[in-house]
């Protein structure tokens, strides 16, 4: 247990003044799930991403996406061994706990589709061989909401793959003072030790399936995953797969509180993280970020909490 | 843009506001309705993103234009239909910058307003679906803005409405029922307002025959015993004495007194149900005595007139004598009124009467004499008849032998007068279909009918029916019947299909019933229904006791209903304790939304009341346990908690607001 409390004081340490980013980050990690950051950038993905992977104690690789990215570029690809008379699998990027898939939205859609079957699948097949990735395996996604030239939205289909969408935001004037007085974080970055193993991880995994879900939290989840389905204002409500992935961001989110059973609170933290990405509004003139977090809000507040 | 959190209902609120205009579709100018229609599509269109917010030099124009449109159409603000017309206008205008809640608050309380307006208008039960409709419908604009537990789905907003609206029913009911009635209805309007419909105050050949193609309800009449027979059932209407050769008009002037007639039978007395006319006149099974239930006066040829046109449903009762005599002679007066003719006009049939008079020995001689004339010239009786020229009568009599009672009976009183014995021509209706559904004889527009009534000296005025010789099956079956034969497209294909019949005679049965026990629920139907509750003797005082006492177990229904859950459950013990510490953080200035979380509502109030730290923060782990958590509810946990509470309560009266 106290592996996490470490793990987020490492973060916390790297990342200034967005612990509220980084928590999210840790739970939807230890939730099993993937990560989209979305962000301007210079606003540090890069860096959590590579302190994630560090303090985790993980593998990585990282992945800069653009247009004439091949799937096989991350995939890997069979060559011909002139020595063995066999075709051999050179494994791609993918092979590794965690993979940054820098400005995922600057591939074309086949490619970003190869990355998301194995995310989803933890396997990828390469001509009708399947090659199982590592355990644990992790993408963390960036993209860049304002550039929109030359860039393939990622269809509401595959954004539901990730579990949380959280993004960083500039730093408040006091730690960007901080920033500018110590310079670059990546030494500091070498410099950090795990702070837990890849067994302390899979344990912590294996922990947040045990948090205890009480039914009337079940009710809450329903009522707010079904009210997204019944808004006038909304075009897609959220799926069963992201209402199991709402329940289970909230039990990371409660053992990242350090609780042994979820409330309606751990819900509505990790809500806007889990929501935002997934719901449609009808209207064009919505589709904001500055609407959609104002939609996902209402939602919440109209949602009575179960007492 | 001024946009609001919550998103604003556009759909339903157009189509609550579309509904209120609907309703006055035939009443308001057309231009109105025209504004209210761009107002809706333009709304339509910003709401789509398509047109920009109106500026607001724009908004203050198109005002002043409405307002300018309604005094120059109307030359008043006042009266039903102007503020009606102003309603809608204004409601139209408003669409033009709705873009908050409120502003939708607003547009659907003026749809209500219109509602309330169309009952103000028009009470009949075929218009009653739509009112509530359309009141559904803004009640549900209302349901989806308010409230931070309400969604924006429209299923859910109808939902919530028509849930609030069976909550009101029980209110409405009673205050229906023990509310004191006024007398006369307030909401009366001037008769200038309404068209008129029925009988007019002048015949012309055809005229009536207009009329017998329209099978609306006259008016309904139920008879206290029995009722007479079909060819007794002469409802007296607008008497005439004017005749220019062609069409029969009322007296204009004053009349002679005359005669009125003396009862020689057993009075009958009857109830009427009088369809909106726009006309003075009641009607009655021939000869009147008196009308009860609306004020009015008897003129000297017998008619009875309301002292105001009759421009709603009215009710009244009726006293009347099959058989009356007349003592006396006629007034010179009375005399010259009833025999002059046109001066060279329908010159054959003078011709034809002066021979017939000549032939017979009296009065009444003659009288049977022209009877016989009109059964054996082969008049023909039909509801197309052929046109007659200016001089009608000789037209009819000697051309086309073709006619309508009203043909017959101006016929009839013209061969009458020119012989020298006052006739007049009588308007009204004959027979009436016995409804047995509703228990009643409903008397159509296609049973009017036209007769005359000649005086005889010794015997007074007697009516006369020339149609009863020309065509005795329409006054021994009444009106409809002869419709079905004479080839009207919808009776011959339907005129004897059972299941219509009764399918009309139900929905006529429900009309009755609403039009007499809900609209003319007056004052003497409310005391007859207390009465027959039980109440006979009550008066204001214990009316409005009833009404408070009523009012306050409704209430108490209305707490019971929302003492449940958001789910329909109501709350264990444990929620029970939970909202007693959230109505304590209340008492203490502490708002608690209904979205809020237990580890937000604790932390909120342990830095507003740090006097009670511990013990909020034990009891709100506690229930997050008990409520969230693996532990188990028991009594002796919830006890622990309400022990907590009574701390908390203690340590924070300082706090108390």
């Amino acid at each position: 247990m106290s592996a996490l409390p470490a793990a987020l004081a490492a973060l916390d340490s790297i990342i200034l003044g967005k612990s509220r980013a980084l928590r999210l980050a840790l739970s939807c990690l230890i939730a099993r799930g993937h990560l989209l950051i979305e962000d301007v950038p210079g606003v540090g993905k890069t860096t959590l991403a590579h302190a994630l992977a560090q303090v985790l104690g993980l593998s990585w690789q990282r992945v800069q996406f653009t247009s004439d990215l091949l799937p096989a570029d991350i995939l890997g690809v069979s060559v011909f061994d002139r020595a063995t008379q066999k075709f051999e699998f050179r494994q791609g990027p993918v092979f590794t706990q965690l993979l940054l898939a820098d400005e995922v939205n600057r591939a074309s859609p086949r490619t970003q589709s190869a990355l998301l079957e194995a995310m989803e699948e933890h396997q990828v097949s390469v001509d009708g061989v399947s090659h199982t990735l590592p355990d644990p395996f992790f993408v963390v996604a960036t993209q860049n909401p304002h550039e929109q030239l030359g860039t393939y939205a990622l269809p509401e289909s595959q954004l539901d793959r990730f579990l949380m969408r959280i993004e960083l935001g500039y730093p408040d004037p006091r730690h960007e003072r901080v920033l500018l007085a110590e310079g670059d974080r990546r030494g500091l970055l070498a410099r950090t030790a795990a702070a837990m193993t890849a067994a302390q991880l899979q344990q912590l995994q294996q922990e947040v399936t045990r948090v205890h879900v009480a039914p009337p939290l079940l009710d809450y989840v329903q009522q707010l995953v079904g009210s997204t389905r019944t808004r006038s204002d909304i075009r897609l409500g959220l799926s069963p797969r992201a209402a199991q992935g709402l329940v289970h961001a909230a039990r990371a989110w409660a053992l990242l509180e350090g609780r042994s059973a979820v409330l309606p609170d751990d819900v509505q933290a990790v809500w806007p993280a889990v929501a935002l990405h997934r719901l449609e509004p009808r209207n064009a003139a919505d589709r904001t970020h500055a609407q959609r977090e104002r939609l996902v809000r209402a939602i919440l507040e109209a949602v009575a909490v179960p007492r | 843009m001024n946009r609001s959190v919550k998103p604003v209902p556009t759909n339903i609120m157009l189509a609550s506001f579309a509904s209120g205009v609907l309703l006055h579709i035939d009443r308001a100018p057309p231009w109105c309705l025209g504004v209210a229609l761009a107002a809706l599509i333009w709304h339509w269109l910003y709401s789509r993103g398509r047109l920009r917010p109106a500026a607001t030099a724009l908004r203050v124009i198109v005002t002043l234009a409405l307002l300018a449109g309604i005094a120059a159409t109307f030359r008043t603000f006042n009266g039903l239909s102007a503020g009606t017309a102003f309603l809608l206008v204004m409601g139209a205008a408003k669409l033009l910058e709705t873009r908050t809640q409120r502003d939708v608050a607003v547009v659907a309380t003026v749809s209500l307003v219109l509602v309330l307006a169309a009952c103000l208008d028009r009470q009949s039960l075929l218009r009653l679906p739509l009112y509530l409709a359309s009141g559904w419908t803004a009640l549900a604009t209302i349901a989806a803005i308010g409230g931070a537990r309400t969604s924006t789905s429209a299923v859910r907003a109808f939902g919530a409405a028509g849930g609030a609206l069976l909550l009101a029913l029980p209110l409405a009911a009673l205050c229906f029922v023990l509310v004191p009635r006024m007398q006369g209805a307030l909401w009366s309007m001037p008769a200038s307002e309404r068209g008129q419909t029925g009988l007019a105050d002048e015949m012309s050949p055809g005229s009536i025959s207009e009329l017998s193609v329209s099978e609306d309800i006259a008016f309904r009449a139920r008879f206290e015993g029995a009722a007479p027979p079909v060819a007794q059932r002469y409802w007296r209407g607008p008497v005439l004495h004017d005749f220019d050769g062609y069409t029969w008009r009322r007296q204009a002037g004053t009349g002679a007194t005359q005669q009125q007639p003396v009862p020689t039978s057993a009075p009958l007395r009857y109830h009427v149900l009088l369809e909106p006319t726009g006309r003075v006149y009641l009607f009655g099974i021939d000869s009147i005595a008196s009308i009860q239930g609306r004020r009015n006066f008897r003129t000297f040829d017998g008619q009875i007139l309301a002292a105001l046109p009759v421009t709603e449903t009215l009710a009244y009762d009726g006293v009347s004598y099959l058989q009356t005599r007349f003592d006396g002679a006629l007034s010179t007066t009375g005399r010259r009124l009833d025999t002059q003719l046109p001066s060279g006009r329908n010159l054959r049939s003078i011709a034809l009467a002066r021979e017939l008079r000549a032939r017979a020995t009296s009065d009444r001689q003659y009288s049977m004499m022209v009877l016989d004339y009109f059964r054996a010239a082969g008049f023909e009786y039909t509801l197309t008849p052929p046109l007659l020229d200016q001089d009608s009568v000789d037209d009819l009599i000697f051309n086309t032998r073709r006619g309508f009672c009203g043909h017959f009976a101006s016929a009839y009183a013209t061969l009458m007068r020119a012989a020298g014995v006052p006739a007049r021509v009588v308007t009204g209706y004959l027979g009436g279909a016995w409804n047995p559904i509703g228990g009643y004889y409903a008397v159509r527009q296609s049973q009017a009918h036209a007769w005359t009534e000649i005086w005889i000296d010794g015997e007074g005025w007697v009516r006369v029916d020339p149609t009863a010789v020309v065509a005795p099956e329409r006054v021994q079956q009444g009106g409809s019947e002869l419709l079905a034969r004479s080839g009207s497209a919808l009776n011959s294909l339907f005129g004897d299909a059972g299941w219509l019949r009764d399918l009309r005679d139900s929905w006529d049965a429900a009309n009755n019933w609403w039009q007499e026990r809900i609209v003319k629920f007056n004052r003497s139907a409310q005391l007859d229904l207390l009465r027959r509750l039980g109440l006979e003797h009550i008066d204001y005082l214990g009316m409005a006791l009833l009404l408070a006492g009523g009012a306050v177990l409704w209430g108490l229904m209305l707490w019971a209903v929302s003492m449940r859950g958001p789910r329909g459950t109501t709350p264990d013990a444990l929620g029970r304790t939970w909202n007693r510490f959230l109505a304590l953080l209340a008492s203490r200035g502490i708002g608690i939304a209904a979205h809020e979380g237990p580890r937000a509502i604790a932390a909120r109030a342990v830095a507003r009341l740090p006097a009670a730290a511990a013990d909020i923060g034990s009891f709100a782990s506690r229930y997050e346990q008990l409520r969230f958590g693996t532990a188990e509810q028991s009594e002796s946990a919830i006890r622990a908690m309400r022990a907590q509470l009574r701390r908390i309560a203690r340590a924070t009266t300082a706090n108390r607001r």
